[in-house]
């Protein structure tokens, strides 16, 4: 569905910020991105969902295929209405406005599905408290539960998601993650998932892969990654079998093992 | 009672002052540093209008709030636009280049006399003795009634209002939500000039139009403040505030310092309530 | 390669320095290169009044004064990040005090300018509360009604002391130097300059300097590291109207007049357009912006001459060099909003990294 080929951003023209990023997500399936910090994986997202101008950022090389069709130049806008939504790291929803309006921004029935605004209040019951409420006093997990809803009423056909378990509590995130997994079911969505919290991008990720400063290093079903004794040590916090010295450790020799 | 009138009159006229500021900044959180020098051209066009075209007043009125949409749309997307992200102390500089231009180019064009707006209603009224009322000021009055109750609702409840406030928020996320925020902040803009030619024309027809109208127009900054400057609703009991205690002033004390009234109150409201009377006080951050 | 020699031969040159005081220090002469240009550059400073025209003299003396007040402008909004409208209110203030000092106690010029500086700071002071409790547009707004507060007080002293057309000052003398030829004021004016540069250069390079970027960026996390923004703000707002009534003050003495007419809010808005269009926070940026921005009008003018444009049209010269001038702004914000620095720095960037394009990424290679 989403096929993204040899990408290469490039920050304030000096700054190259990931590059020869190429991978493809399949139609109804969850894709993982995993790494560290400024690695690019919420760069990435921009540039799938066409918002780089703001940032100074710019696509240098590589095209991004949504459904055969390229995606690279659109306008925000446009990239949104063909089905790609973005729920973000930050500024997930509108402050000043009420939950319920925060909701209906489009209307009261989703575009494509007619499904009506109740079937967000059903999946998350803990807006219905929170209705007249301004979106900006609301708890972390309600706001995710909120951009989730939003993100959910524009009718999306690929979901990208950053950092979904930023800042929650693991129930709230397990909450938020089944309700996930229960709409992926019943609108028959496709998610791209970013994450910091491996474990839980692991879990329920159909395909995954590893970025680290601006490319790949590793990518493969979510059994392989977990069995890969430097993701396992590095992402999964889980000790490794064998002792391993500082030298080991040092990143460029990290990089080496997994591109050697 | 003729009193009272007159502070209604000079209270419609501050309100319409002050919403075409507030609509300006419910669209993209700016102030129109060019307002006076744009209600001038709006001014200027509706008498070349009523010049050129003649008929019934409403026609060249139709004409220019027309025109004056249609310039809210085009100044958005030459000028707004582009310097989407950029610093505010550019995106003010700009909208004061574009007032220099404005006031320059109509000077150019229409030279700077004094000039009268008709809207076609010059009877006076009196109702009782000792009141009078001209035809021009319920004009003023009722316009400004039904201004506010239309553009009020239309914000509040309407699908394409909710839009507008989202954009006016959070651009990104509006943009990442399928919302066209092009076209949302264009018509937004339409609506805020929509509103400053209101403003110009009818101040027009109440005073005249010359060089110098624009130096009015730091009222209805003051009016925007004080009613909070994302609150369209807060407009009206400021507008009211504010005449109320300029009439008082230059009627009891001293007709000066009644004119000084209108900025006290808005250092007063700055210093002590900066977010007005009813806007969102998480707008300004406090340190 | 060619780095990697550079970097050994020159060690506390321009790409990287040896000690942390060394990062520190304004050094802008470390390379050969360098020392040769400042060489070419003195000469053409010195030999430049005595090679043309007064009147070209004269245009950089003004260009001189509005660096000035660039400079202490851009430290205020471009650095620190707090909006100020009431520039032309200050430098009014200062040319008042040297006119008022000057007029009824004959007070020589090594005292009005300490005293003008004073005068900026007490009103820098008093502009700064505002900018405790409020920000951006608020904080303008504010800074606006100073502006025509201290214009409405010096518009009632002109006319209720009975000078209609503006205080006259007579030419300062410092010792057996009179300050009358515009020679003499070419030297002062830019050795005040250089002194104001390297006084702001050093505020910006050192714990104020960081402060205000950190204030700016994000002042919340700068109260949580432990800088105390009150305190940084009433600084940046006093160091700024400070030097900004100073060279209000020495706008006076130059055309030896205190004038309310002269200090309007468009010369605000021609400030902020100087360190706009020079690029925000940085020094070489608010210089280049103040040439720019003071040589507009008689460019404007120049070319109405040069072209032989009729008459008719030079009755409308006022009209036409305003809309000409805020054209021209509106152009150079939509083409380089980051200003004249930003093209300066991809100019020297493009030449620093030839033949390569773009920093690679830091990945070490096999």
């Amino acid at each position: 569905m989403l096929k993204v080929e040899k990408l290469e951003v490039i920050y304030h023209r000096i700054s190259t910020a990931i590059q020869g990023v190429s991978f493809e997500v399949a139609e109804g399936n969850i894709f993982a991105l995993i790494g560290p910090n400024g690695a690019g994986k919420t760069t990435t997202l921009r540039a799938i969902s066409g918002f780089l101008g703001i940032d100074n950022a710019m696509i240098n090389d590589g095209e991004i295929y949504f459904q055969g069709e390229k995606i690279n130049n659109l306008l925000p806008h446009q990239i949104s209405r063909k089905g790609i939504i973005l729920v973000p790291e930050r500024n997930k929803v509108f402050e000043t406005l009420l939950v319920h309006e925060n909701l209906v921004i489009l209307g009261e029935r989703d575009v494509r599905s007619k499904e009506s605004v109740d079937k967000i209040y059903e999946y998350f019951p803990g807006l219905i408290a929170r209705k007249g409420c301004r979106a900006g006093f609301l708890s972390g997990g309600e706001r995710q539960m909120l951009a989730m809803g939003q993100a959910l009423m524009c009718s999306p056909r690929l979901l990208l998601v950053d950092e979904l378990s930023q800042g929650l509590a693991p129930l709230v995130i397990k909450h938020i993650v089944e309700s996930l997994l229960k709409m992926k079911k019943e609108f028959g969505l496709t998610i791209l998932l970013v994450e910091q919290n491996a474990a839980v991008a692991l879990e329920i990720a159909d395909y995954a892969a590893v970025m680290e400063n601006g490319r790949i290093a590793f990518d493969g079903p979510p059994e392989k990654l977990l069995s890969h004794e430097d993701v396992r040590e590095f992402y999964l916090g889980m000790k490794g079998t064998k002792e391993k010295t500082y030298r080991d450790v040092k990143q460029y020799h990290r990089s080496r093992r997994w591109w050697g | 009672m003729q009193f009272l009138i007159s502070v209604f009159v000079l209270a419609a006229m501050y309100a319409i002052l002050g919403a075409g500021f507030v609509t300006i900044y419910k669209a993209s959180r700016l102030l129109n540093f060019a307002y006076g020098d744009v209600a001038l051209v709006i001014a200027y066009i509706t008498v070349a209008f009523s010049k050129l075209i003649g008929g019934p007043a409403i026609l060249p009125i139709a004409l220019s709030l027309l025109f004056s949409f249609v310039l809210g749309f085009l100044i958005y997307i030459s000028l707004i636009r582009p310097m989407v992200g950029e610093f505010p102390v550019a995106i003010i500089i700009l909208t004061v280049a574009l007032g220099i231009i404005l006031n320059s180019v109509t000077i150019l064009i229409f030279g700077g006399d004094l000039e009268e707006i008709s809207i076609g209603w010059r009877a006076n009224y009196s109702p009782s003795n000792k009141i009078y009322i001209s035809g021009v000021e319920i004009v003023t009055i009722i316009v400004t009634i039904v201004f506010f109750l239309i553009l009020g609702a239309f914000y509040r409840f309407s699908k394409v209002g909710r839009q507008m406030r989202a954009t006016a928020e959070n651009l990104l996320l509006s943009a990442q939500r399928r919302i066209n925020i092009f076209f949302i902040t264009g018509i937004a803009w339409g609506i805020g000039i929509f509103a400053t030619g209101v403003a110009g024309i009818l101040f027009g027809a109440n005073y005249g139009v010359s060089s110098h109208m624009g130096n009015v127009v730091i009222i209805g900054l003051g009016v925007g403040l004080v009613g909070g400057l994302d609150s369209l609703k807060g407009v009206i009991p400021a507008a009211i505030i504010i005449s109320l205690a300029e009439k008082l002033g230059s009627y009891y004390l001293n007709p000066r310092l009644g004119e000084t009234i209108p900025f006290v109150i808005m250092l007063f409201v700055l210093i002590f309530r900066p977010w007005g009377i009813f806007g969102t006080q998480e707008e300004i951050e406090r340190v | 390669m060619f780095r990697k020699q550079t970097l050994k031969k020159y060690p506390n040159g321009p790409y990287m320095k040896a000690s942390y005081s060394k990062d520190m220090t304004i050094s802008a002469f470390n390379t050969p290169f360098r020392k040769k240009g400042m060489v070419v550059g003195i000469l053409i400073f010195v030999l430049f009044p005595f090679l043309s025209p007064p009147f070209f003299v004269h245009i950089s003396n003004l260009i001189a004064i509005a660096c000035m007040g660039g400079m202490a402008l851009n430290l205020l909004v471009g650095t620190a990040g707090l909006l100020s409208l009431g520039h032309a209110g200050f430098m009014c203030a200062g040319a008042f005090t040297v006119g008022i000092l000057t007029l009824r106690l004959g007070v020589p010029i090594w005292i009005t300018i300490p005293a003008t500086i004073l005068v900026g700071m007490i009103l820098g002071f008093i502009s700064s509360l505002p900018s405790l409790r409020l920000k951006g547009l608020y904080l303008a707004i504010s800074t606006m009604a100073m502006h025509y507060i201290i214009i409405y007080i010096a518009n009632e002293y002109q006319f209720s002391v009975g000078y209609s057309y503006g205080i006259r000052i007579a030419d300062p003398s410092i010792g057996i130097l009179v300050l009358s030829d515009k020679k003499t004021w070419y030297f002062f004016l830019w050795v005040f300059v250089w002194l104001v540069g390297i006084f702001i250069a050093n505020l910006l390079r050192s714990r104020p300097g960081r402060a205000w970027k950190a204030i700016c960026d994000r002042d919340i996390a700068a109260r949580v590291m432990g800088i105390n923004i009150g305190w940084y703000k009433v600084f940046a707002f006093v160091v700024s109207t400070a030097i900004i009534s100073m060279s209000g003050g020495l706008y006076g003495y130059y055309t030896n007049l205190a004038s309310v007419d002269e200090y309007s809010f468009y010369l605000t808005v021609s400030y902020l357009a100087m360190i706009i269009v020079g690029g925000m926070g940085s020094i070489l940026g608010s210089i280049m912006g103040a040439f720019l921005i003071t040589l507009i009008p008689y460019l404007i003018i120049y070319l109405f001459g040069f072209l032989q444009v009729s008459d008719f049209l030079k009755s409308y010269l006022y009209p036409l060099e305003a809309s000409i001038f805020g054209l021209l702004i509106i152009f150079f914000l939509l083409v380089e909003p980051l200003g004249l620095i930003e093209i300066w720095r991809r100019f020297r960037t493009f030449f620093e990294l030839w033949p390569f394009k773009y920093r690679p990424l830091m990945i070490t290679k096999r």
